[in-house]
């Protein structure tokens, strides 16, 4: 499993956005016995979703709009910029330069796009940190968000009560004083076949065929090769395979046992996972944050989310906290963090409109 | 095996735990959905510390080939 220890790096300050039109169960379309019981087991009673027209690019730039008035950073110290979605504005160019220039950032400023689900936010802070240094990168704006409401049949009763849209803006820099960060990654390729766009991409490009909606051969669900289709028992699967055994790994390399993290901030993929997982790690129901309830699963913002929440604000005041972050899913891709010091300054959630 | 698994799978099954007997068959169960299939991978991991693998697990139709999985598995 991947590993890296990393120094002189820190989170200044965290924003999220999320589209101002806000969907509850009721709203949803379907059987509602079918969407009461999945929505019951996933924990969720609302999810905010984009309208046409609005891309994870906006909720993320309206996030960074939001940070760097907040932490008072002037817009040419950003030496990096980089954006981590699945749902980017063009198949080229790269979204980070759109954004570049939509943010009025220096053009000394580096940038470019990651492509990650779940595991993202991970490893897009394990890049930030990794390449802050004294000289040159000193400051960067790592831009995390997801429109996966838009990937999905509106047939797919299961798909529509767990995803919802979100952007973040996370601002890492170089700090001398800065406590040392453990990050942990691994990846499962194999995985990849069970949360999956078959068509789109240039291995089977769209076409008429791909768009037709039919019954899907394993679940009868009506979906196109355009639309996601997500094997959950085999995630799932996966998810217990492979995430223990990187808490195990963080904790072995950082010598901090799970018991000594004093907030554990899990991607929100759904409640009976983070109930699963809190059993099993023995992790106390006090150090496990979740605001799945309100929000879905927002794909790789969903961790950045959780930190703009009044409840994480509440917990982690004050210098010398310990927090634990674990990313997992499409891939099979996976990622955890232990970073300590003081709590990043955090800015209301923004509604965009 | 049988005592406390039986239990927690006729609670998830929705059905008195009198019924879950070797030949009980899940197919049969209009709660053996894909939300059962998850909550009975976590069951078998919570009990058995075991992961089993999805495929294995559909293809299983009797409660009794479930205990038989898990029997392979611990061999």
């Amino acid at each position: 499993m991947g590993f890296r220890k990393l120094q002189h790096a820190r989170v200044v300050g965290v924003a999220a956005a999320v589209p101002d039109n806000v969907r509850s169960n009721d709203d949803l379309e379907g059987d509602p016995v079918e969407i009461a019981r999945t929505a019951k087991l996933c924990g969720i009673e609302a999810r905010y979703v984009a309208p046409d027209g609005m891309c994870a690019s906006d909720l993320c730039q309206r996030a960074a709009e939001d940070l760097l008035k907040g932490i008072g950073w002037k817009r040419d110290s950003i030496d990096l910029l980089i954006f981590l979605s699945q749902t980017p504005d063009y198949v080229v160019p790269a979204t980070s330069c759109v954004l570049q220039h939509r943010l009025g950032l220096s053009p000394q400023c580096a940038a470019f796009d990651m492509s990650l689900g779940c595991s993202g936010y991970l490893y897009g802070l394990m890049v930030a940190f990794g390449m802050v240094a004294p000289q040159g990168i000193r400051r960067v704006l790592l831009l995390v968000g997801d429109t996966p409401s838009k990937m999905v049949s509106p047939h797919d009763v299961a798909a529509n009560v767990l995803f919802g849209d979100a952007g973040s803006a996370t601002a890492i820099e170089y700090d001398e004083s800065a406590g040392e960060s453990y990050f942990v990654a691994g990846t499962d390729g194999v995985g990849g076949r069970s949360l999956i766009i078959p068509a789109g991409g240039f291995r089977t490009p769209c076409n008429a065929d791909t768009a037709r909606r039919k019954p899907h051969p394993v679940d009868r669900v009506l979906r196109s090769e355009e639309d996601l289709y997500m094997d959950g028992s085999a995630v799932f699967s996966l998810t217990l395979n492979h995430v223990p055994a990187l808490i195990d790994s963080l904790a072995s390399t950082s010598g901090w046992s799970v018991g000594s993290v004093d907030h554990w901030l899990f991607h929100q993929a759904n409640r009976f996972m983070l109930d699963h997982f809190a059993r099993k790690l023995s992790i106390a129901p006090d150090r496990m944050l979740s605001n799945i309830d309100r929000f879905g699963n927002t794909s790789p913002p969903s961790i950045p989310l959780l930190m703009v929440s009044e409840d994480f604000q509440s917990r982690c005041k004050g210098a010398g906290q310990r927090y634990g972050m674990v990313g997992f899913g499409v891939g099979f891709s996976w990622a955890g963090a232990l970073l300590s010091g003081a709590s990043p300054v955090t800015l209301p959630l923004a509604r965009h409109a | 095996m049988n005592g406390k698994f039986a239990e927690e799978f006729a609670a998830l099954m929705e059905v008195p735990v009198e019924r879950i007997t070797d030949d009980f068959r899940m197919e049969e169960q209009a709660s053996w959905d894909s939300l059962a299939l998850l909550s009975t991978i976590a069951l078998i991991d919570s009990l058995f510390q075991r992961v089993l693998d999805p495929t294995e697990l559909q293809a299983a139709q009797t409660f009794g080939d479930l205990k038989r999985l898990l029997e392979q598995a611990e061999a």
